[in-house]
């Protein structure tokens, strides 16, 4: 049962318990359908399942361009999971988004529990392979799956998953993101694998070794360069960030007396210019001062066996 | 959707920089738009909770309303520093 015959499902799943899944999540998405379709891997094995409401747009990221096209579900799909499933006996699921301090960040919440339930219930499937790249993945880590072939990676235990900035080519095309590094090494693991043991085979313990190794050979660089300049760093976002929430505040302050089109312009307007100035700065500042990310793996001896 | 739009970041000089550097970071994102009835919209700057259409030079544009506006490709600048991929992070041989 090798994951590339034609009976594994790919599964690629980014719920929200907001309106909108966040943007760089969705790229991440693509990153990994385009490796594994660069891979050889039948787009009608891949289902991509993206909670939220501004479909345009994550049709437009997520998926490819034409004339291969796949299809991007809601939630919706999951009602008929167990008899879409009946076709393949592997499935893989990517878990995208954030984490919360109970499971995947969801309306309601993705309990561990109710993630090993589901894949319980679908069964066809013989083993499976659950990557997660959320916060505080290490909640999966423990859990009573030694007499299934379920298989868990995670990007890091029980704190935040980093990202990073990146350029890639994602369906031949150049693009921009902050991508998670821990996923990032997965999906170039399956569009390039790598034996790692030497062992002859290509198994879900070579991705492992070889995104958990990259992942902190690659923060452990970011993490040089970003603390080297903090300094200077913070110096630049505390300068533009007051010089913005001045103009914020005075917006404000004149739409409290009055309604005036071109001042709630200029607050919306600057409004994104702050929180972006701040999302950008909250990453530069988690990457420079943040410990170490710490990928895991759990059920190693199905993981040995499981090839690619 | 078409394939990176690359532009000289003078063409949309009513848009302030930092917007630019954050567009070529990759954290929000600027399309290039097409549609009927776009009147003045010929870009789209989405960020994760909002739209924002902006003129020919790069001024927001209001009163979009009823516009059916498509995005054609994302647009980065130039002559502006984008990331480098991760994968050049890394130097351990695999």
């Amino acid at each position: 049962m090798s994951l590339r015959d034609d009976r594994t499902a790919w599964v690629f799943f980014l719920t929200s318990s907001g309106q909108n899944p966040e943007t760089r999540h969705m790229k991440d998405i693509a990153h990994g359908v385009s490796c594994l379709l660069d891979a050889g891997i039948r787009k009608e094995s891949i289902f991509i399942i993206v909670d939220g409401n501004n479909r345009k747009q994550i049709n437009a990221i997520c998926s490819p361009p034409e004339p291969s096209t796949i299809q991007v579900h809601t939630l919706d799909v999951l009602k008929d999971a167990e008899t879409i499933l009946n076709n393949f006996n592997s499935l893989v699921i990517f878990v995208f988004g954030h984490g919360n301090v109970r499971g995947i960040d969801s309306e309601p919440t993705i309990t561990p529990h109710m993630l090993v339930s589901a894949i319980r219930r679908c069964k066809s499937i013989k083993q499976s392979v659950v990557f997660l790249a959320i916060c505080y993945a290490g909640l999966f880590r423990y859990m009573p799956v030694n007499n299934d072939r379920i298989v868990m990676l995670g990007g890091t235990e029980l704190q935040s998953s980093i990202a990073t900035f990146t350029s890639e080519k994602v369906y031949g095309i150049e693009d921009s993101w902050i991508a998670d590094i821990f996923f990032y090494y997965v999906f170039r693991w399956f569009k390039s694998p790598v034996d790692m043991d030497g062992d002859g085979l290509l198994t879900i313990m070579d991705c492992y070794k070889y995104a958990a190794l990259l992942t902190n050979d690659s923060y452990m660089k970011v993490k040089i360069r970003r603390y080297s300049s903090l300094p200077k760093t913070i110096k630049k976002y505390e300068k533009k960030m007051k010089r913005l929430e001045q103009i914020m505040e005075s917006c404000r302050m004149v739409l409290k007396k009055k309604e005036i089109k071109a001042y709630r312009d200029l607050l919306d307007k600057t409004t994104v210019e702050y929180r972006t100035m701040r999302l950008s700065r909250d990453n530069d500042l988690s990457i420079a001062m943040f410990n170490q990310q710490d990928p895991w793996i759990m059920n190693a001896f199905p993981a040995m066996e499981i090839e690619y | 959707m078409k394939g990176a739009t690359l532009i000289n970041s003078r063409e949309l000089f009513l848009l302030r920089r930092s917007f630019k550097e954050n567009v070529n970071q990759g954290i929000i994102n600027l399309y290039l738009t097409s549609g009927e009835g776009r009147r003045k919209v010929f870009y789209a700057l989405v960020t994760d909770d909002k739209v924002y259409y902006l003129s020919k030079r790069g001024a927001f544009v209001q009163n979009t309303e009823g516009q059916k506006v498509q995005y054609r490709s994302p647009v980065f600048f130039k002559d502006l520093k984008r990331p480098m991929s991760i994968e050049n992070l890394a130097d351990v041989a695999t």
